[in-house]
């Protein structure tokens, strides 16, 4: 056994024992910092959420059912942008960042107090954002804000510019987390703790913190020269410029960003799988260097969102193919994990449920995503529903589910107690069918020509009857939320202590108490595998064996 | 399961096994065919799956290209539909066909990889993509021809919220000097003739898209993209029908509201309205009848967005109602900036079935709501009239009506419905055209009607 050598002193420095709001406020604990991430990124999700009922409502029937064309198009501008800016990546962020320090046996992050300026960051980037909902009117011209229309001939007004300030201000807290991430990963790492032992969480949220640190500054500047362009009179990305430029640079971002988004998922699953089997992850090496490639490949495929725009035919060749081959790595992960289940000991319980249910639907927005990457087929789904289906499988299907599975996994590590199994049920099946309700018809309706982002549509081009099963499908995925909510209000209020390793885990977190003390651990098991604490559970029987 | 299978013998446990693999089989295959048959059925003929004839679905194309889109995406669809039931017949199997029995279970075998299945099952979807992709480069190819014969060009150009039209066709011109005229948000073609719809835009990105002619298009303001020109695409309508197209790039407020109909006719039908499309009408003579005054206010309003392509008795273009460049070449005439081109060419406006962006039939009572409550009727229209003198708005209706077409050219190609359905706009959209159809439409103070109650609401 190694032990930790921390200087109590420099934790009381921390601040870590302070109680009360200062203590939270003042704080620099990666634990606390990622419970604030998890509780700001949810409460942004409830915003989120409800700009998706606004949209559903209105979508319900054919003509004006009670907002107009403007405030529509703000809801879905704020929809998009809040579940990707302000949801599921800080959400990740946040996840990760009370669990990687312990998954790799580390004391905290490695710049705990750049990792508290990162959350504050994030914090006032949202609420600056939101903001624009009091000044005057939310940016309305959608999340990928595609120039002349957000030119301020087209989109007059701060709602733009209070989006790309929001926007550029959120960039700087992931680059600054990823650059936190970067540096932990690579040094805090236990002692044993080889890169081929680390864990696919781990592995993942390196990846993913790459992709931040790349991705987000080009971002970055084309967001700067789209508000000289507002407000200083360039012409970078007007009719005069080359408004297509825009494009080429937001997706440069925003499709390593679905990576940034999923790539955490894959993940959780990857964590949950062998304990829930009692088997190694299968094809550990492979998995690794799967997630690494599509890190790659994520780079080289961003004009597959813009196949209508025009370019030139040779170059939507290769993008196309370069889009397809991204189906290979993720196929050698989805078999890996199938493989890891196979011949195992599988059990069912809750994170397992929502883990089964991640690649069942990620495996459906992966193949609509083949569809979507062929050229021709793409000049007819894209900018359809069928183009919303898709990325809601791969972002909700994926990225939600595995997101709902980590907590299911991790909630006692986080919080002490279990979470109730039979109200766990009852959540999965409500989010499972609410959500194949809402999004699966989206696929019919793209391919029977509804567009995207229109705030009404002819009731004689038949389909009224699948949008109004998506609205309902909406308020099932609301009801199911209201059921996991109602989880954590009674498990909380039974309060039923939670053991330090309550699913025989395999990895460093469940070494040290539910939930673990400021300085993470005790005593830190040796690392002699991927599986450490599997090791130690052998040890111990051993010894116990032994000493008979 | 669970604790009761704890004490079950091996060879039950062999059958509970088996049993479960065919359950999870069975479901997968449930699941699969079910999910596949929707979208399989989703792009079947317009009319199934709750749709209408007027569903502009993928499985029913007009065109050859159209068709064969439709057939890549039929086969890409049995690839994927084996992949599907195969993978998720494997999860399904992998979670329910391994299940723990007990907690006492022994650990199962560590198996931490095999080189063989890894190598496998990066090959083979390797070989799969490769063969989708290859499926597409001839689809691809087919759609970048350049020059055919025969060719009706139409030059589409998107405004916020409508496409304008401008055709220029050799066949019934001269090569050199093509026929030529204006018209929106209503495209007639001939069937049997390819058509090339140049792309372009006046404000932001818009996208040309009639699902069964043909995939979609940006059409994208100062295009300059690579030299490869401005953006187009091919159609050639197989049957005759009224095709419905709309918009597809987010251009701000009033995006839903930018539909268009291709209506593809028999060629010589097309002829006479093509025809008749280019010829000017005469304007009003006489300036006290109703049509003669409201011309004179119309050079003075509705010119300054609005072209109308009148002759004199000179048979000369009248240059108050063309562009800014005749205007500043005609002496007397008063300047305009925007040169009478933002708005939809207003020569035959009353020959199309319906007008602002598709939305609304045209008929009287549209109409004359329409020229007093245009912003009411489409959110954020630059068509934002003052209050007018009700004589006034009959005597527009009157000139604007004095310039259609003959009935004999333009009725038989507004009867011509979706795949040989005759025709019916009731399905229209846009609440309060449904509005104004309940309640005669005659009075544009109607509270009823949602959009005004909008309207009403929004400046309070």
């Amino acid at each position: 056994m190694t032990t930790i050598t921390g200087d109590a002193s420099v934790l009381r420095k921390r601040g870590v024992w302070e109680k009360g709001i200062a203590g939270w406020i003042a704080t620099v604990d990666h634990k606390r910092i990622g419970l604030m991430y998890i509780v700001t990124s949810g409460l942004f999700f409830v915003a989120g959420a409800y700009l998706a009922l606004l949209v559903r409502l209105e979508l319900a029937l054919p003509g004006r059912q009670f907002i107009g064309p403007d405030t529509y198009n703000q809801a879905f501008t704020m929809h998009a942008t809040t579940m990707i800016f302000l949801f599921v990546i800080p959400m990740w962020v946040g996840i990760g960042n009370y669990l990687v320090p312990l998954m790799i046996g580390a004391l905290d992050m490695a710049f705990p107090r750049l990792n508290a300026l990162s959350y504050w960051v994030f914090l006032f980037g949202g609420l600056f954002m939101y903001s624009s909902f009091l000044v005057g009117s939310p940016a309305a011209a959608g999340w990928t804000s595609y120039p002349p229309l957000t030119n301020n001939v087209y989109s007059p007004g701060v709602g733009v510019d209070f989006w790309i300030a929001g926007v550029l201000i959120i960039g700087t807290a992931s680059m600054l987390g990823a650059i936190n991430f970067l540096v932990t990963i690579w040094n805090l790492r236990a002692p044993g703790m080889t890169w081929m032992r680390m864990p696919m969480f781990a592995w993942t949220q390196f990846v993913t913190s790459q992709l931040v640190l790349f991705a987000t500054p080009m971002l970055t500047g084309g967001l700067i020269l789209l508000l000289f362009d507002r407000t200083l009179g360039t012409h970078f990305f007007t009719s005069e410029g080359y408004p297509v430029l825009f494009q080429h640079v937001f997706w440069f971002y925003s499709h390593p960003a679905v990576y940034i988004m999923i790539l955490p998922a894959f993940g959780v699953v990857s964590e949950i799988l062998p304990v829930f089997s009692r088997k190694p992850l299968f094809g550990y090496r492979a998995l690794v260097i799967a997630t690494a490639a599509i890190g790659v490949l994520g780079f080289l495929v961003w004009a597959h969102h813009m196949f209508t725009v025009g370019l030139n035919p040779n170059a939507q060749l290769v993008f196309m193919t370069a889009t397809m081959f991204i189906a290979v790595p993720t196929g050698v992960k989805f078999f890996n994990w199938i493989f890891t289940m196979w011949g195992g000991s599988v059990r069912l319980a809750s994170p397992m449920y929502f883990t089964v249910a991640f690649l069942s639907m990620f495996l459906i927005g992966g193949i609509s995503g083949v569809y979507l990457g062929n050229v021709p087929l793409d000049w007819q789904l894209h900018d359809t529903y069928y183009v919303v289906g898709h990325l809601h499988y791969v972002l909700f299907g994926g990225s939600v589910f595995g997101m709902t599975a980590a907590f299911y996994y991790w909630w006692p590590k986080l919080f002490g107690h279990m979470l109730d199994e039979g109200i766990a049920k009852v959540h999965f099946w409500l989010q499972l069918i609410g959500f194949n309700m809402t999004f699966f018809p989206m696929h019919i309706l793209g391919i029977r020509g509804m567009p995207r982002r229109i705030y009404d549509y002819a009731p004689d081009r038949g389909w009224t009857f699948w949008n109004l099963i998506e609205t309902v499908g909406t308020f099932i995925i609301g009801l199911a939320f209201l059921v996991f909510l109602y989880n954590i209000w009674i498990t909380r209020k039974r309060n039923i202590p939670a053991p330090a390793d309550p699913w025989e885990g395999y990895t460093l977190e469940w070494a040290t108490t539910s939930p673990p003390p400021a300085h993470n651990f005790d005593r830190l098991p040796p690392v002699h595998s991927e599986r450490p604490l599997r090791d130690l559970r052998l040890a111990r029987a051993r010894a116990a064996a032994g000493g008979d | 399961m669970g604790n009761a299978m704890h004490k079950d013998s091996s060879s039950d446990t062999g059958r509970v096994t088996s049993r479960l693999i065919m359950v999870a089989l069975a479901a997968a295959l449930v699941i699969g065919l079910v999910l596949a048959g929707l979208l399989a059925v989703a792009a079947f003929p317009s009319s199934a799956l709750f749709g209408t004839a007027r569903t502009p679905a993928l499985g029913s194309p007009a065109s050859l290209l159209a068709g064969n889109v439709y057939k890549l995406y039929t086969r890409i669809s049995w690839i994927a539909g084996i992949v599907f039931v195969l993978v998720q017949g494997a999860i399904l199997y992998a979670a329910l066909g391994f299940r723990r029995r007990s907690d006492d279970d022994p650990e199962p075998p560590q198996t931490h990889g095999n080189n063989t299945l890894e190598l496998l099952w990066t090959v083979i979807p390797s070989m799969i993509v490769l063969g989708l992709a290859f499926l597409s480069f001839r689809e691809m190819r087919a759609e970048y021809v350049t020059d055919v014969p025969d060719t009706l060009v139409v030059k589409a150009t998107g405004f916020r919220w409508y496409w304008a039209l401008e055709y220029a066709d050799k066949n019934l011109g001269q090569a050199s000097q093509p026929l030529t005229f204006t018209t929106a948000t209503e495209m007639v073609i001939p069937v049997g003739r390819p058509v090339k719809v140049l792309m372009d835009s006046q404000d932001v990105i818009h996208a040309f898209w009639v699902p069964q002619l043909s995939g979609k298009r940006d059409a994208v303001p100062g295009d300059r993209d690579g030299g490869y020109g401005a953006n187009f695409v091919w159609f050639q309508a197989d049957k005759v029908g009224r095709y419905e197209g709309q918009c597809a790039e987010l251009c701000g407020t009033w995006h839903s509201g930018m539909r268009f109909s291709v209506i593809a006719v028999e060629e010589a039908m097309y002829d006479t309205w093509a025809k008749a499309m280019a010829e000017h009408p005469k304007a009003p003579t006489d300036p006290t009848s109703p049509a003669g005054q409201a011309f004179a206010y119309a050079k003075g309003l509705c010119a300054t967005c609005h072209m109308i392509d009148v002759v004199d008795a000179n048979g000369t273009l009248i240059p108050e109602t063309q562009t800014a460049a005749a205007r500043q070449s005609a002496p007397d005439v008063v300047h305009s900036e925007m040169g009478g081109t933002r708005g939809p060419n207003l020569t035959r406006v009353a020959s199309r079935s319906t007008f602002a962006g598709g939305m609304f039939e045209m008929n009287d009572d549209n109409l004359r709501r329409w020229l007093t409550h245009a912003d009411v009727m489409k959110p954020g229209t630059r068509m934002n009239i003052p209050a007018q003198d009700p004589a006034m708005v009959e005597n527009l209706m009157a000139f604007l009506k004095s310039l259609a077409l003959a009935p004999s050219v333009i009725d038989p190609i507004h009867a011509v419905g979706p795949h040989g359905v005759p025709n019916d706009l009731d399905g229209l959209g846009g609440a309060a055209d449904e509005a104004a159809d309940e309640n005669g439409g005659g009075d544009e103070h109607d509270a009823k009607a949602p959009a005004l109650d909008t309207h009403l609401e929004s400046t309070r």
